[in-house]
């Protein structure tokens, strides 16, 4: 029996956003009338985990100490939440009253415990995981829920456990002979598992959209350079069926993109499966949504859909029906790509580099752009309803593009119309990915950090993007023409970068500007 | 001008200035005034493009043979008196017979078109198809509104490609004319006699003024003086010139009604100038509007309308096919003329007609190079011209392009920035300067 020193420590990792922090649990018994506190600014999971904990160690055999416990989670200033802590506060006491030996060497510990002893899940594992194997710590004893997730980051230290009886067990083994058990025996599963989030086949192929030539070239150029995108079209014109195939267009995550979306998704809890993200995300929050679910937030804040959709894209349909509010929240994350939320004890950071798409009716009745005059809008009231986007919103967005309805005469074509004419996901996401390419390669050969001609982040546009004269010239002409703000123009330059990637050029020529030229949004005359 | 040379050049946009079709023009008048003759034969026989010979069966025939004269037919198969031809021809008078590709199509389209047309004048061109003709027309005694609304109107409507239509008759008529002349706009006279004559006797200066800057036509032959009964018959040449009719001030039961009759029965766009309930003046012109003609404010109602727009285009779009494809000769052979000189080359008049409209001719390149901005090529124009109907969104623009969405869409961004296209509503349509340079 080992030495009932009525102190015990352990060390667990708390979920902090989507980071991990490593905490030290310490238990002390100390004389007097029997209570159980735990202090350490708990939430009221934690404060739960008391009764779970009591139950768990009771069902199972084991002696609950009398006497005062005291049970302190480190450090003492850092709020602590979730339910991640039980089963390393049972572990603890078991060890604190004499009835466990905890290994001399350090061990991680956490999961959720039901009132029988069973081990359960918790979420963002992969984060937990990351911060365990940054700090170095070599193992892990975690509940084998997550045993798949956490193999995907830290395969050689984890020691999945579904029951307290069998982490005891384990334990009295690892103290008994000295000697860690070798992962191999426990059937350590290498690599990620082959789920998505968005699952690349059900996205609908583009071959599906018919007509909508001028969307599709505005959607092509738009996910080329990672441009914001806003469509603007009647009732039914095809916005959202539009939206739905930019899944199936965009290239895979890199390997550490791949990371840094999954850390996201396994600190929300979306994690199911437990696989790497393979795809990028595409999230379409409703326009009901709260600026807590957009932005990230609760007193914990979780990451929102904006970093929800961190390397992916954000539709927002019927951008006009969300309330001004929110959409004002998305200035931050579009500019920075990231996002701050600040709490009274801390302030955590997301990150959110996503691409925007949105949808709206372009007046109220929705038919402004139609060549029937059924709109029976005044100006004013296109205006009015316009504005509901906001200046600086807009200002954000790089392309507009016009849809009308098909006439019936496109809609009679488009069932006698061979569908190979019209270009397939397969081909497209081939080009998006070649000008990608041109563009990483070109921010290389500047020395630049590789991003996206949307996303660069430049002090001199003109000299990386390669502009001719002519065109430069066109563009200066044109902005006083349109009068276009400047950073209308260099969203212009921006989008004509793109085309001329699309082109395979090397430099910004005449014809480039002026397509790009179309894609600025008009105001209503 | 057209020059002369041993194979005649023709064009379909310019009336002919042969000595032969002047000859041919008197020997088609004096066909027509022969007494007895069957009008409705002799149209039949000439849009079946039968030979002048055969023409002569409408002739019916006289008594005369019976008396062992000359026959009618024997008569007038003869061509006219070489003198008296060259007579005309030294006064500056000139004929466009109706089979001649050079006779305003617009004017043969109407069921009473007349045979020949006799013009004076140094502008045969603006009754072409690259000009948008518009009739002004009105009281003999307009009042002061009336007078203000012509020059208002009127000198807008003086543009390089507008030509102005008038009666050469007092009050609104010579207004418009003087208006049109006054702002270097282009003017056609249609008169009710002869060219060499004119009436009323106070616009003789007037006339020759015309003459000197555009046009003046008639349907009588050169001596013919202006009788009472020719003046509603001219009102149908005068609606039948013009794309639109535009009515100023009329009042009831007024010869300007009759034009407007005319007007809308050949389906021309019939604009009036409304005006004071109480005038009696104007009720002409309000009742024309009840009946559902225009509302013609200002000179852009009649120049933005989109029917004209359509005409436009659909010339713009036969021209581009026409220089892509080749000239095909299958058009038939005109009638063999008595008097032509040069028969084999009349087979091919449709076909060098053809290819010579797109040759602009030398007076349209000046007026065209007046405007300040550089010309579009025949290219652009045709495009262009794609604008001037239903105002079109990008994908549809690019599809009658035939081209992909980003050369259309870069093509616009440019006219855009040169001031010829804007955007609307999503869609693109033509600026005004848009619309004089297609």
């Amino acid at each position: 029996m080992p030495d009932v020193c009525h102190y015990s420590r352990i060390k667990s990792c708390a979920l902090l956003g989507i980071q991990g922090v490593l905490v030290d649990i310490e238990v002390s018994i100390l004389s007097g009338l029997p209570s159980f506190e735990i202090v350490g600014l708990g939430d009221s999971a934690v404060r739960e985990s008391r009764n779970r904990v009591h139950a768990a160690i009771k069902n199972n055999g084991f002696n609950f100490p009398t006497g005062r416990i005291i049970a302190s989670y480190a450090p003492a200033w850092l709020r602590k939440e979730g339910s991640a802590f039980d089963f390393p506060l049972a572990l603890a006491i078991l060890a604190a009253s004499g009835q466990l030996a905890l290994p001399a060497e350090t061990l991680c510990v956490f999961g959720e415990l039901s009132l029988t002893g069973e081990v359960r899940g918790v979420s963002g594992v992969i984060c937990r995981a990351l911060t365990c194997h940054e700090q170095g710590i070599h193992h892990l004893l975690l509940p084998s829920a997550n045993h798949d997730e956490a193999c995907l980051v830290y395969p050689e230290a984890v020691m999945p456990v579904n029951h307290l009886l069998n982490a005891v067990s384990i334990l009295k083994e690892i103290v008994y002979t000295g000697k860690w058990p070798d992962m191999s025996e426990v059937g350590v599963k290498k690599g990620p598992a082959a789920s998505r989030i968005v699952p690349v086949s059900t996205a609908p192929d583009a071959r599906q959209i018919v007509g909508q030539d001028q969307a599709m070239r505005g959607l092509l150029i738009a996910a080329a350079g990672r441009h914001n995108l806003l469509m603007l079209g009647s009732p039914g014109c095809g916005k959202t069926s539009l939206a739905s195939i930019i899944p199936g267009l965009l290239p895979k995550l890199s390997k550490d993109e791949a990371m840094q979306v999954t850390k996201i998704y396994s600190a929300s809890g979306l994690l199911q499966d437990g696989g790497i993200i393979e795809s990028r995300p595409f999230r379409m929050p409703h326009h009901a949504t709260t600026r807590a679910a957009m932005i990230g937030g609760g007193s914990f804040p979780m990451p929102g859909e904006v970093s929800l959709a961190h390397l992916g894209v954000l539709f927002l349909d019927e951008m006009t029906e969300f309330s001004p509010d929110v959409l004002d929240l998305l200035r931050q994350p579009l500019e920075e790509r990231q996002v701050r939320l600040v709490r009274i004890r801390q302030s955590m950071t997301y990150p959110s580099d996503f691409m925007l798409v949105g949808a709206a009716n372009p007046c109220r009745c929705g038919e402004y752009l139609e060549r029937t005059a059924s709109c029976r809008c005044s100006q004013e009231k296109v205006r009015e309803h316009l504005n509901r986007l906001s200046g600086p919103m807009l200002d954000r967005i790089d392309l507009t593009v016009e849809m009308v309805r098909l006439s019936p005469a496109a809609l009679q074509d488009s069932i006698y119309q061979p569908a190979r004419d019209r270009p397939d996901s397969a081909s497209l996401s081939a080009q998006i990915e070649r000008c990608w390419q041109i563009q990483f390669e070109r921010c290389r050969s500047f020395g630049l950090a590789p991003a996206l001609n949307g996303r660069l982040v430049s002090k001199n546009l003109a000299d990386h993007f390669c502009i001719s004269k002519d065109a430069a010239g066109f563009a200066a002409k044109s902005s006083t023409a349109m009068n276009l703000s400047v950073r209308s123009y260099q969203k212009v330059l921006r989008v004509a970068r793109t085309i001329a990637d699309l082109d395979e050029s090397d430099k910004v020529c005449l014809e480039h500007v002026a397509e790009a030229l179309q894609y600025r949004f008009h105001w209503p005359e | 001008m057209i020059i002369l040379t041993g194979r005649e050049e023709v064009s379909t946009d310019v009336l002919p200035e042969t000595i032969e079709s002047l000859s041919r023009g008197l020997w088609l008048s004096r066909l027509q005034r022969e007494p007895g003759i069957d009008h409705r034969v002799l149209r039949q026989l000439f849009l079946e493009g039968a030979s002048d010979d055969r023409l002569l069966m409408a002739v019916p025939n006289s008594l005369d043979q019976y008396l062992h004269r000359d026959s009618s037919q024997n008569r007038l198969a003869q061509p006219p008196d070489r003198e008296v031809v060259e007579k005309y021809w030294k006064m500056g008078i000139r004929a466009v017979p109706a089979d001649h590709p050079g006779y305003p199509e617009q004017l043969r389209e109407i069921d009473t078109f007349p045979l020949v047309l006799f013009w004076r004048g140094t502008r045969p061109d603006i009754l072409g198809p690259a000009f948008h003709a518009v009739t002004i027309i009105g009281t003999r005694t307009p009042t002061a509104y009336g007078i203000m609304v012509t020059r208002q109107i009127t000198a807008d409507l003086a543009r390089p490609n507008v030509t102005v239509i008038s009666g050469l008759a007092r009050g609104i008529d010579g207004l418009a004319h003087r208006t049109t002349l006054e702002n270097k706009g282009l003017t056609v006279a249609v008169v009710a006699h002869g060219v060499d004559r004119v009436y009323p006797p106070e616009h003789a200066v007037l006339m020759e003024q015309i003459v000197a800057q555009g046009l003046v036509i008639s349907e009588h032959p050169p001596g013919i003086p202006a009788l009472r009964q020719y003046f509603p018959a001219r009102n149908r040449i005068l609606s039948g010139l013009a794309d639109s009719v535009a009515i100023m001030e009329a009042s009831r039961e007024s010869g300007t009604m009759i034009t407007a009759d005319f007007a809308a029965d050949q389906n021309r766009d019939v604009y009036a100038v409304p005006g004071s309930i109480i005038s009696k003046n104007s009720q002409g012109c309000n009742q024309l509007i009840k009946e559902g003609a225009y509302f013609l404010e200002k000179a852009d109602d009649i120049l933005c309308n989109p029917s004209w727009r359509v005409r436009i285009a659909r010339q713009a779009m036969s021209e581009k096919k026409a220089a892509s494809s080749t000239a095909s000769s299958q058009t038939s052979a005109p009638a063999e003329s008595l008097f032509s000189t040069q028969t084999s080359d009349q087979t091919s008049l449709k076909t060098s007609a053809r290819s010579s409209a797109q040759a602009a001719s030398p007076a349209l390149k000046t007026a065209f190079s007046s405007t300040a901005q550089a010309l579009p090529d025949i290219q652009d124009r045709c495009w262009l011209a794609l604008f001037g109907g239903q105002p079109l969104t990008l994908s549809e623009a690019a599809k009658q392009m035939e081209c992909g969405v980003s050369e259309a869409a870069a093509w616009l961004s440019i006219q855009e920035i040169n001031g010829l296209i804007r955007n609307d509503r999503g869609r693109y349509a033509l600026t005004e300067s848009g619309y004089s340079c297609i």
